[in-house]
């Protein structure tokens, strides 16, 4: 099996095996630490599928920055270990696992490969001919839009076994598919609008973790509440304490 | 590797997430677990990305970056609120509401 198939099992893995961690783990660092291994893993995955950027922005993004916000918090709350809830709820088994098991029994055909529905997506050189139906228009480097479709057009380039037949970057651009410059156009191209609403978003969240943790100054409080019909009553209590308290 | 392993590895990642937040009692630890379901989601567009071709997906990918990141830094600063008023962050503890 190709080198690159390998690692990208072992990532996936090691992701699980993370993801176990969170929700097992007893203390909170120690699932902080089991979700950066996630992030990390899935950062390899996303490389061995050729996102690049992705891989590069995960590694940032998430095992950089949310992970460190975790357990910077961790650390600001100071609290204990907590107890796993160990006698399970009666109700929320009786819920739960008929629930589970026909999750498992719906969508187990699906990942056998021999699912009634629909014709599984194209998995290997044997599934070739489900390429005719997949034409794509290829856009050459200069512009030109070409038809590209079927089974010689088959490439597996990095043998990873997702097959890039209908990979509309694949014959002429394979080396910059998950590149800055490939995500990048489209970011700035047909999704422009999704991009300047995250900027929104993002000034909304600022704006949400400051007011919501900042501890304001109290002629600040006063001009936040709106005008006042009636003095505060009583004194302050030091500020940022009660707030939004019945 | 075919796209069914592939998505089996979603799905058993976004099933934990939904497993942390439904059995955890720890705020952080089900922020986390929120935390893995986005991650599940994130590995299933890349994979069907590199199927399917072009970087509709990856970003749309970059766009949960940003929804996360957002979620992660108010849903911390809720926290650290609850915390000041209850001295924990253990669910139970939160039942104004009698759910």
């Amino acid at each position: 099996m190709d080198p690159s198939v390998l690692a990208l099992y072992a990532c996936c893995l090691l992701a699980l095996a993370g993801g176990a961690g969170v929700i097992v783990l007893r203390n909170p660092v120690h699932a902080a630490i089991s979700l950066l291994f996630t992030m990390l893993a899935l950062g390899g995955a996303y490389a061995m599928m050729q996102a690049h950027l992705l891989a590069a922005l995960q590694v940032l993004i998430y095992a950089g920055a949310i992970v460190i916000l975790i357990v910077y918090v961790i650390m600001l709350l100071d609290q204990g270990r907590e107890e796993v809830p160990h006698p399970f709820y009666p109700l929320g088994v009786a819920i739960g696992v008929p629930l589970a098991v026909l999750l498992v029994v719906i969508s187990a055909p699906a990942f056998m490969g021999a699912s009634a529905g629909p014709e599984p997506l194209i998995t290997g050189p044997e599934d070739c001919t489900n390429c005719e139906s997949a034409a794509v228009m290829v856009k050459k480097p200069d512009g030109s839009l070409v038809e590209a479709s079927g089974c010689e057009d088959y490439v597996d380039t990095d043998n990873d076994g997702f097959t890039d037949c209908n990979d509309p970057d694949c014959h002429d651009n394979q080396l910059c598919y998950g590149t800055v410059r490939a995500v990048g156009g489209s970011l700035l191209g047909p999704f422009v609008l999704p991009f300047e609403v995250a900027s929104v978003l993002l000034l909304a969240g600022i704006a949400g973790s400051i007011l919501l943790t900042g501890r304001r100054p109290k002629e600040l409080e006063d001009v936040i509440a709106g005008p006042a019909i009636a003095p505060a009553p009583g004194p302050q209590v030091v500020s940022g304490e009660g707030r939004g308290q019945a | 590797m075919p796209l069914e392993h592939l998505l089996l590895f979603s799905f058993l990642l976004f099933s934990m997430g939904v497993a942390g937040v439904a059995l955890r009692k720890n705020l952080l630890v089900i922020l986390m677990s929120v935390e893995l379901m986005l991650n599940a989601v994130n590995l299933a567009f890349v994979g069907i990305a590199r199927l399917v071709g072009g970087h509709d997906a990856h970003v749309m990918v970059m766009m949960i970056y940003v929804v996360a990141a957002v979620e992660v830094a108010i849903g911390m600063a809720i926290v650290v609120n609850m915390y000041r008023q209850k001295d924990t962050i253990s669910v139970d503890s939160f039942d104004a509401l009698r759910g």
